[in-house]
């Protein structure tokens, strides 16, 4: 992977309003290709055809959280070893060290600043890939 | 000519005003779905309903800067998921704590004033 920047988010958030601001911010500010998923369903679905380098990962979804969706992405071939960041609101302690034993990259707290969140990303990219 | 970062803050002050727009609506449903909560008694239904209206309210009205009204909204949604689990206290108590709750967000929304020039005039009378 070495040092080959990060271009491809795959964005999960049910919540319109923040789904908007959030493509809004990593399009425009971080000038990332972005798929949108409204659902950890279509998260799954979408996943592997869009290849995305990064899935920026809501938790409290509808029908299937994002906790369970990591855990079915780590399934799929295609996003096995794909980095995970959680956008979320749930940062109790115990909850921050859940998203760590699962393996993700990194936790955004909700709410977020929009004009920081591509740099917030690329500076778990760096942590990652150096 | 403006560097895509002006466009990017100009984008995100248009969304911030059509938030501010839409926030009276949003605190409208927070508050008929407490209702029927309050009026039907306990239902595990209409609380999950509630629940994820003060999640979303919460996360969004913060992104979009207004964070009294955000924290008001976290403050119902703490509330809702401590009770969802185990709604065993007396329903007069529980009535008692949600419209305090609710005052708090309706407080927080009048008095509320969003980071962006041109927002926050849409304030319900």
């Amino acid at each position: 992977v070495g040092r080959r920047p990060l271009r491809r988010i795959l964005l999960v958030e049910d919540d319109p309003d923040i789904q908007t601001v959030a493509a809004l911010a990593l399009q425009e500010v971080g000038g990332f290709t972005v798929a949108v998923c409204g659902s950890a369903r279509d998260a799954v679905r979408t996943a592997s055809a869009f290849g995305p380098d990064l899935i920026l990962l809501d938790v409290l979804l509808p029908g299937m959280d994002g906790t369970t969706a990591f855990e079915e992405l780590r399934r799929l071939p295609a996003t096995a070893r794909t980095p995970v960041v959680f956008m979320t609101a749930k940062v109790q302690p115990q909850e921050l060290a859940r998203y760590d034993r699962l393996g993700s990259l990194g936790v955004i707290a909700k709410p977020f600043d929009p004009m920081r969140l591509s740099d917030t990303l690329n500076g778990f990219w760096r942590e990652r890939h150096g | 000519m403006g560097s895509p970062l002006d466009g990017a803050r100009a984008r995100f002050e248009a969304l911030r005003r059509t938030f501010a727009e839409e926030l009276p609506g949003k605190l409208l449903g927070i508050e008929q779905t407490a209702a029927s909560l309050a009026e039907k008694g306990w239902d595990a239904d209409l609380a999950e309903s509630l629940y994820v209206q003060a999640h979303r309210l919460s996360g969004s009205s913060g992104v979009y800067g207004f964070t009294s009204v955000s924290r008001a909204g976290s403050a119902l949604e703490q509330w809702l998921a401590a009770l969802i689990p185990r709604p065993d206290r007396p329903l007069g108590a529980l009535r008692a704590e949600l419209w305090s709750l609710l005052q708090g967000l309706r407080d927080a929304f009048s008095s509320s004033e969003p980071a962006g020039e041109g927002s926050g005039r849409n304030r319900p009378g």
